[in-house]
């Protein structure tokens, strides 16, 4: 045995001998729940949540994001070096690794992975990642065991390129990826014994319609573990029945639980965990594409105009009607529990309908004998909110804000509409004034919000896919993104953060609103469980998981 | 019970149309710190245990509820003390007062669109049943066309057609729209029928031979069969229609908030913590039931009578 798998066993010892915790049992199956059945297994393809989320048990990253500590973690690299420019980084890989079907994992694999991610015809969505100012990521094989990754120009988040980027099998995806066809491979109906993986767990059995069970692969890199035997997955479709299905014992876990349900499930006696403000923040913006498409509407581009809405929102009764005070309320998009990059002492502030009256008086609004607002040729402001119907708190966002804007005098129109169709009109067709969305990084780094804040990005949301900048903010925003991506000195970079939070705050391009909190509920059984308010909050350590029998019985009733 | 049905429905229909008098609050009037509060507690006898004038306790403090205590308002107690007969929603708005005026805006468009079906379905099933002929076939068909359309289908094809935000008025409309476009089938045929079988009984020819036109014929002879006829499908069709514009307003596809609307009003209670922790969201839906099976219950009656009568 080797000095690392000696300590790893002793560490493992301890742990389990550690006061107040349960000793590590094995085996066991773990029931969660997925909002919708998988679309694939192909990590090279995958997009939609559930896939991800099976996908992330059954793979390995060369170097992780630890979840609780948000530094990078080795999981198939052993170690990892960065030239003085910062443009080569050299990785040692891990010895002794092997798939789930027993083969050997080396850099030809790594080299393969890169190779099909970076390949046009495999439709990776990961491919924007490997591509740094317009030349993608060159990958070398040193030695079986050592790869060298050259990058076009210093870029200051490399290291979380290896994030997420499982490691695919050469002796099983080489074929169809020649082919031209690795795109679709690894679909559901792909028999057990042609798919592998490094992660903890390997499929054993889908079962369509009810659920998709992966069992404990028995070449996973750290020894011992996992120490489930088992994960099922239930598809069930929306959190009321995920809700129901925990109460009565049938699933483990709740990946992420709405506050309203909160008081249902501590009513009766359930784990609810408050992990602290996700990453996800919710916020209210005006259509700010051309005047064209939005005649008579030329208000949304008046920055007073935007101030006085959001002075005027009242974002503590948000968090209080709409979040039962599971929620924080946000000075920009960058929630506080993101440290790191978070603009010190910002703060959301009261509503205050009498500063949002006096911005209008600024910007030449004036009010009639009912109080109505009115622009300077007299007309009647009047706008209408999109938010999605199948997303209730957004729903009753706007329906406060509704009331918040009756207070100075705007006449607000709140129309739900499915998601998608929302997404369109805000994107493509342009056909809306004012929408509430939530966005979440998967990362608190800035670089995982380029596509949001560059005035190109498909999500610059207020006015997406700009040719130049509309605005000097704009341009200058283009600026700060553009630097800090390949700065890599990380004060510097936050300096750059920070100034664009403060044109954000100024600007006010989105009305940040709220950063939910991660609140994840757990039964009794489950033991180890360190939830994250990065996805996956509950299973993204899912190797060190254990179950015990229930009080009271042997296996909860499946 | 010809008479308690009667005196329910009367009751209903004043309660919903007199809303902003009933109603304590304004539909979208917001009590941000009463949010989700369960029913406020009515008390009708004071510490001592006898029978007295209604009150409600706040802060210690007993408020007798007050009649005509703000403009057009019956009931109300003063502040701080509030009167949440139903309690209040998760905005704090009261339930009882949304329940009358969702109500409203519910038995409008039903009557609307009642009105609109049996206004097309006379004139249809009029003109096919005294015509005939080509005109008959035409209508007939057409009538088992629109008979045969999935309601829900037809509403969302007619939604689409609207612009995206639609106020009350643009709603009942749809719920009218659908009323037209689906509603007019049934009374057509049995207006057809009537007319149908009138035209040809020998007072209509003898009528005919001395004279009369056809103007004279219909309003003479063949009206009066018909009016009782239409009475009973506007009775039927008018709980259908209401529940019409609850459904449109459940599926998110009539009038968004913060209007009050039966539908939207239900939809709360799609949500678990809802079901298990809120009853007024209870009452409120246990009395729309109640409300729209009255009207039904009274439209089913009616049309007994009617056939009853008519045979005997």
């Amino acid at each position: 045995m080797s000095g690392n798998r000696l300590a790893l066993c002793l560490f493992l010892g301890l742990r389990a001998l550690a006061p107040g915790e349960a000793p590590v049992q094995r085996g066991g199956t773990l029931v969660a729940a997925l909002r919708a059945e998988p679309k694939t297994l192909n990590p090279l393809t995958s997009l939609d949540s559930p896939s991800r989320e099976v996908i992330g048990r059954m793979n390995a990253d060369l170097i992780s994001t630890d979840r609780v500590t948000q530094s990078p973690v080795p999981v198939l690299a052993e170690s990892w070096s960065v030239s003085a420019d910062g443009k080569h980084y050299t990785v040692n890989l891990r010895q002794h690794v092997r798939f789930s079907d027993g083969q050997p994992f080396d850099a030809d694999d790594v080299l393969f992975s890169f190779q099909a991610y970076l390949d046009e015809r495999s439709h990776s969505p990961q491919r924007d990642l490997l591509i740094i100012d317009g030349s993608p990521i060159q990958v070398r094989k040193l030695d079986s065991f050592r790869v060298r990754f050259d990058l076009p120009t210093p870029y200051a988040t490399a290291i979380r390129i290896f994030d997420g980027l499982a490691m695919l099998p050469k002796h099983l995806l080489e074929k169809s990826f020649e082919e031209g066809s690795v795109s679709k491979a690894w679909t559901l109906s792909t028999p057990n014994k042609d798919i592998a993986g490094l992660g903890p767990f390997r499929l054993k059995e889908y079962r369509p319609g009810d659920r998709l069970v992966l069992e404990r692969n028995p070449f996973y890199l750290k020894t011992g573990q996992p120490y489930l035997s088992e994960i099922a997955f239930l598809f069930v479709g929306d959190e009321d029945a995920q809700l129901a299905r925990f109460l009565s014992g049938e699933t483990d876990l709740m990946n992420r639980v709405s506050a309203r349900n909160v008081p249902v499930l501590r009513s009766r006696g359930m784990t609810v965990e408050d992990v602290g403000p996700s990453l996800e923040y919710n916020f209210l913006f005006f259509n700010l594409t051309s005047q064209a498409a939005m005649p008579g509407k030329e208000w949304f581009e008046k920055r007073a105009f935007r101030q006085a809405v959001s002075a005027a929102i009242d974002r503590q009764s948000i968090v209080k009607l709409v979040y039962f005070g599971l929620a924080t309320p946000l000075a920009t998009h960058v929630a506080p529990s993101n440290r790191r990059w978070a603009a010190p002492g910002m703060s959301a502030g009261t509503a205050s309908p009498a500063k949002a009256r006096e911005f209008l008086r600024s910007a030449g609004f004036k009010w009639d004998s009912e109080g109505l607002l009115m622009d300077g040729s007299g007309r009647q402001v009047e706008f209408t909110i999109l938010t999605s119907s199948s997303n209730a708190e957004r729903t009753s966002m706007a329906t406060l804000i509704q009331d918040d804007l009756k207070k100075i005098g705007m006449t607000v129109h709140v129309v739900s509409l499915e998601f998608r169709s929302m997404v369109d009109r805000i994107l493509k067709t342009h056909e809306y004034e004012a929408a509430i969305l939530g966005l979440g990084a998967g990362d608190g780094d800035p670089n995982s919000e380029m596509n949001v804040w560059l005035s190109s990005g498909s999500m610059h949301v207020w006015n997406p896919q700009q040719e130049k900048p509309a605005t000097p903010w704009e341009a200058e925003i283009d600026v700060l993104m553009h630097k800090q991506e390949v700065e890599i000195d990380f004060d510097a970079r936050r300096r750059l953060y920070l100034r664009l939070q403060q044109i954000e705050a100024e600007q006010l391009p989105i009305i940040s609103l709220v950063s939910p909190h991660v609140l994840v509920a757990r039964s009794a059984r489950v033991h180890n469980l360190r939830p994250s308010i990065l996805d996956h909050y509950t299973l993204w350590n899912a190797d060190e998981l254990f179950v015990t029998p229930a009080a009271g019985q042997s296996e909860p009733r499946r | 019970m010809n008479r308690l049905l009667t005196v329910a429905i009367i009751a209903a229909c004043v309660l919903f149309s007199l809303a902003p008098v009933f109603a304590p609050y304004d539909q979208n009037e917001q009590h941000r710190e009463e949010a989700n509060r369960p029913p406020t507690r009515v008390e009708f006898r004071t510490a001592a245990g006898a029978p007295g004038w209604p009150f409600v306790t706040a802060n210690g403090r007993q408020f007798p509820v007050r009649l005509f205590p703000r403009m057009r308002h019956v009931l109300g107690v003063p502040e701080p003390a509030h009167l949440f007969l139903f309690g209040t929603d998760e905005y704090g708005r009261d339930i009882f007062s949304r329940f009358l005026y969702g109500g409203r805006r519910s038995l409008l468009a039903g009557l609307l669109a009642a009105l609109v079906a049996i206004v097309i379905g006379f004139t249809a099933g009029a003109a096919a049943g005294f015509k005939g002929g080509w005109l008959d076939s035409a209508t007939m068909r057409c009538s088992e066309l629109f008979l045969s359309l999935p309601l829900v289908y037809l509403l969302l094809a007619i939604r689409a057609l609207m612009p995206l935000q639609v106020g009350e008025v643009g709603a009942i409309a749809l719920v009218v729209a659908a009323a037209a476009v689906a509603g007019w089938p049934r009374p057509a045929r049995l207006v057809r029928g009537v007319f149908l079988s009138a035209k040809e009984r020998p007072y209509i020819a003898v009528a005919r031979s001395l004279g009369a036109t056809d103007a004279y014929l219909i309003s003479r002879h063949i009206l009066p069969q018909v009016r009782r006829l239409l009475w009973t499908q506007a009775a039927t069709l008018l709980p259908q229609f209401m529940l019409v514009d609850v459904t449109l307003t459940f599926l998110g596809l009539g009038e968004g908030e913060p209007n009050a609307t039966w539908g939207g009003m239900l939809t709360s209670l799609r949500h678990f913590s809802v079901l298990e922790s809120h009853p007024g969201y209870w009452f409120e839906a246990s009395l729309i039931g109640v409300v729209l099976f009255l009207f039904q219950f009274a439209a089913d009656r009616h049309a007994r009578n009617v056939v009853r009568t008519t045979i005997g």
